[in-house]
C-alpha cells in the first residue's frame, strides 16, 4: 500500500488555480493512512490502480462523498473500494463495486499542518 | 515566509468533506425506525380512503376537505420516503456478505421493500401498505436473528 506523501509547492499552486481539489477526511475508516480531520489534495483525471486512495460518490447517498482505497478493479472496469480500517468502514463490501463515473479523483498527497496554518 | 505563502494559497481554496465512513461508527441500527414510518403510511392510506367528500357546494366545507386530504397525502408521501431511507440504510450499511450467505433472499426482500415504499407514495393502496409492513416484519426477524436476539414484533398503532 502506498503511503501518502506531503503536498509539494507545485500541487499547492495547481490547487490554488483550481486544477486540484482539497478535501477534509471525516471519521477513521482510512486510519492509519489518514486520520479524521486530515486534509488531502485530489487530482481528477488521474490514472487509477489497485492500492490508490480515491474520493468517490456514495452509490446510494447522492450528497455523500467517501474516501476509500481501491482493492480490486474487475474485468468490467468496476472499482471495489474498501476502507483501511475495516471495522469502521461502510464500503464496497456492502454497496458493491462502483463504475468510474462514481470516482471523483485520486488522492495524490496530504496537506500538513504547516500548509493549512494549524501549527 | 514560504510556509505563510503556502498557507494563504491553501486557505484560499474551497474545501469539501470526504466521509471515511458513511454514518459514523456508532453501529446503532434498528428496523423499528422503518416499522414506525410504515405504520404511519398504513394509517394515512386508511384515513385517505375513509375521508368523506363533503358533497355540498359549501366553500368552507370544500376547503376543509381539501386541506385535510392534502395533509394526509403529504404525510403519507413523507413517511413512505422515510421508510425507504431507513430500509436502504439497513440494507447498505448494516447487512454484510456473510448475512447474504445465510439469507440468500435478503437482496430481493430489501429491493421489493424499497419498491413498496415507492408504490405506497404513488398509490392509495392498503394492500401495498400492509405488504410493506409484512416485509419490514420479515426484515425485523432476520435482523434480530443476525444479532442473536429474540425481539418480538409489535405495532405501535395497535
Amino acid at each position: 500500500m502506498n503511503d501518502l506523501r506531503a503536498a509539494n509547492f507545485i500541487e499547492i499552486i495547481l490547487l490554488y488555480f483550481g486544477f486540484r481539489s482539497r478535501y477534509r477526511v471525516e471519521n477513521n475508516s482510512m486510519f492509519p493512512a489518514l486520520r479524521s480531520g486530515e486534509q488531502v489534495i485530489i487530482k481528477k483525471s488521474a490514472k487509477l490502480k489497485v492500492g490508490d486512495i480515491v474520493i468517490a460518490r456514495h452509490p446510494y447517498k447522492k450528497s455523500v462523498e467517501i474516501i476509500k482505497r481501491i482493492k480490486e478493479i474487475d474485468e468490467g472496469g468496476k472499482y471495489f473500494l474498501i476502507g483501511d480500517n475495516k471495522d469502521e468502514s461502510s464500503d464496497s463490501r456492502t454497496f458493491g463495486a462502483v463504475s468510474i463515473e462514481y470516482i471523483k479523483g485520486k488522492v495524490i498527497s496530504r496537506l500538513s499542518n504547516y500548509d493549512i496554518g494549524k501549527v | 515566509m514560504f510556509d505563510k505563502l503556502k498557507e494563504k494559497l491553501v486557505n484560499a481554496t474551497p474545501i469539501k468533506t470526504a466521509e471515511a465512513h458513511c454514518d459514523g461508527p456508532c453501529g446503532v441500527y434498528d428496523p423499528a425506525q422503518a416499522r414506525i414510518e410504515a405504520e404511519s403510511v398504513y394509517m394515512m392510506t386508511k384515513k385517505i380512503l375513509d375521508l368523506k367528500h363533503p358533497g355540498t357546494e359549501d366553500a368552507k366545507a370544500h376547503a376543509a376537505y381539501h386541506n385535510t386530504l392534502t395533509r394526509f397525502i403529504a404525510i403519507k408521501e413523507e413517511r413512505a420516503e422515510l421508510a425507504k431511507h431507513h430500509v436502504i440504510v439497513l440494507w447498505s450499511d448494516y447487512f454484510k456478505p456473510e448475512h447474504l450467505e445465510k439469507y440468500p433472499e435478503l437482496h430481493t426482500l430489501f429491493w421489493k421493500t424499497a419498491k413498496l415504499c415507492s408504490s405506497c407514495k404513488q398509490e392509495v393502496s392498503l394492500e401495498h401498505a400492509q405488504e410493506l409492513l409484512d416485509n419490514i416484519k420479515e426484515i425485523h426477524k432476520i435482523f434480530w436473528e443476525t444479532k442473536g436476539k429474540d425481539v418480538a414484533w409489535y405495532l405501535a398503532s395497535q
